[in-house]
């Protein structure tokens, strides 16, 4: 099991390679039980692969570390910290130069510099999500990883965020991994779209998606879209029918 | 965590309270008017008179602060061993394998079965009375914070480690303020069960403080001083509990009351 990020990348589940390119965005789909969550712990270094070996940037992974940033789908934010301290934690136990500057750098990217002082607790979802965008980011991690971050939020909240997302990406550049089980999501976000398998858990197709960037709301209506979108919708029906039959 | 202080409509509340002090008062003067005995009941006035009689002495200050004296002492005692040793236990399980069932055993024995041996070991006044409160603090603040080491959440460990956090900063910024809440209801509760504690030990094993006024007092009859013992004990142990309260609000877990 293997990922890199600067020379051919790799990264396999079970007997599957994926090839991640520096800077690409690449959206982890599938129903649930198809372990795309797993996979991103294993690329995090959260969860141990059974075989194999991880390496980013050429280096195996070895724990959780600061070369992936890790962005959870929700209460990950220190509670106790002020949502300020939560974005200068990276950067001051990296000792990096000035972590309150960079830390109020990073909460204007996301539109956030008046709640510098609040607990996270008095911040709405969306804005407790965009600080852990934020404070992910605030360490300029080589791989970004998403874990369904806007899973939590309202639809209307949800796809303000993503465009958000994908103008603090197009300045980055980072490479992210994005898992999601929302089709529309993967599609509007990503380069690539992977589709996972169910039993066994791996990769059933990767569908890369040539929509222009910048990515506009309106695309979402076009015909492209439209049918990367019934394809995708397809090879999902199939897993998720595979589970559901296999549950009789 | 109580949220006996935050909000409230500050006049309304204090009257409701004073209306509860009064009534509680009447009751009392009832009462004693009915018994007729002061021996048995004194009316409040007599009590009155007998804090102000006590206060101008000064006996009553320094019985109290040897009692506070106790009390303060043996939280410490109680707290620098019982919050360390918890968080400890919780992160390595073979010492909680190791002290649970000493800890398990040693729980259910209540600090008052303590006293004679407590006597024994070290004599009459100051020492066995800090042994007493100091036991009777530990076992709250012990288990709280045990339950607080284990009250930390995976993705905030995940997520510091991600940002480069290593083993001493997660200890003292992601493990300790996760058990901050519960480390904190427990010395609340373990201070109230110390000041009542002190009281038990200077019944029987000293020569000053609040207990040993009570017990005193009770011997030449008394009894209107040995309500102005009781009622001291009241007002100050509700005025340790606001106080603590106030140091958990702005300095143990001031993201709580976000």
């Amino acid at each position: 099991m293997r990922f890199e990020t600067k020379s051919g990348p790799v990264v396999a589940l079970d007997d599957l390679d994926i090839e991640i390119r520096p800077g690409e965005f690449v959206a982890l789909l599938g129903p649930s039980g198809c372990g795309k969550s797993t996979l991103l712990n294993v690329v995090a270094g959260i969860l141990k692969p059974t075989s194999g070996t991880i390496a980013v940037d050429g280096k195996p992974v070895k724990g959780t570390n600061p070369d992936c940033g890790i962005v959870f789908q929700n209460h990950s934010l220190f509670p106790w910290m002020s949502v300020l301290e939560n974005v200068a934690f990276g950067p001051k136990m990296l000792g990096r130069a000035d972590p309150i500057g960079t830390a109020r750098t990073f909460l204007s990217l996301v539109g956030l510099e008046k709640q510098a002082s609040a607990w996270p607790a008095s911040l709405s979802g969306g804005m407790q999500q965009r600080v852990g965008i934020a404070r992910a980011l605030a360490t300029y991690p080589p791989v970004l990883l998403m874990d369904e971050p806007f899973g939590a939020l309202d639809a209307q909240t949800r796809s303000i965020m993503q465009e958000e997302l994908l103008k603090i990406w197009s300045q980055f550049r980072t490479t992210v991994i994005f898992v999601t089980h929302d089709i529309e999501e993967a599609i509007f976000l990503a380069d690539r779209v992977v589709v996972m398998k169910t039993l066994p858990g791996g990769i059933k197709q990767q569908v890369p998606i040539e929509l222009p960037r910048p990515r506009e709301p309106s695309m979402i209506k076009s015909e492209l879209f439209n049918r990367y979108r019934g394809e995708i919708f397809e090879l999902i029906r199939e897993e998720t029918l595979k589970v559901f039959r296999s549950a009789d | 965590m109580t949220t006996s202080n935050s909000g409230g409509k500050g006049a309304g509340r204090w009257s409701w309270a004073l209306a509860g002090i009064t009534l509680f008062l009447l009751l009392w003067s009832l009462a004693s008017i009915r018994i007729g005995n002061a021996v048995l009941l004194p009316k409040p006035h007599s009590v009155l008179l007998g804090f102000v009689e006590l206060l101008r002495e000064g006996s009553l200050v320094g019985d109290v602060l040897a009692s506070l004296r106790r009390v303060i002492g043996g939280f410490l005692i109680a707290s620098s061993i019982a919050v360390p040793l918890a968080l400890l236990m919780s992160f390595f399980r073979p010492l909680n394998l190791l002290l649970s069932p000493i800890v398990s055993f040693l729980r259910p024995i209540p600090p008052i079965a303590w006293i004679p041996i407590a006597i024994l070991w070290f004599g009459i006044g100051d020492p066995p009375s800090y042994f007493i409160t100091a036991l009777a603090a530990f076992f709250p603040i012990f288990i709280n914070s045990f339950a607080g080491g284990n009250a930390v959440r995976a993705e905030h460990v995940h997520a510091a480690r991600s940002l480069g956090a290593g083993p001493r900063a997660l200890f003292a910024r992601i493990y300790l303020p996760s058990a901050m809440p519960m480390i904190s209801t427990g010395l609340r509760i373990g201070l109230g069960q110390s000041w009542m504690a002190v009281v038990t030990a200077e019944l029987i094993a000293a020569q000053s403080g609040l207990g040993y006024m009570i017990q005193a007092n009770r011997l030449s009859l008394e009894t209107s001083l040995v309500l102005v013992g009781m009622c001291t004990i009241g007002l100050l142990g509700a005025l340790m509990s606001v106080a603590l309260e106030a140091l958990e609000r702005h300095v143990l877990i001031p993201w709580k009351q976000a």
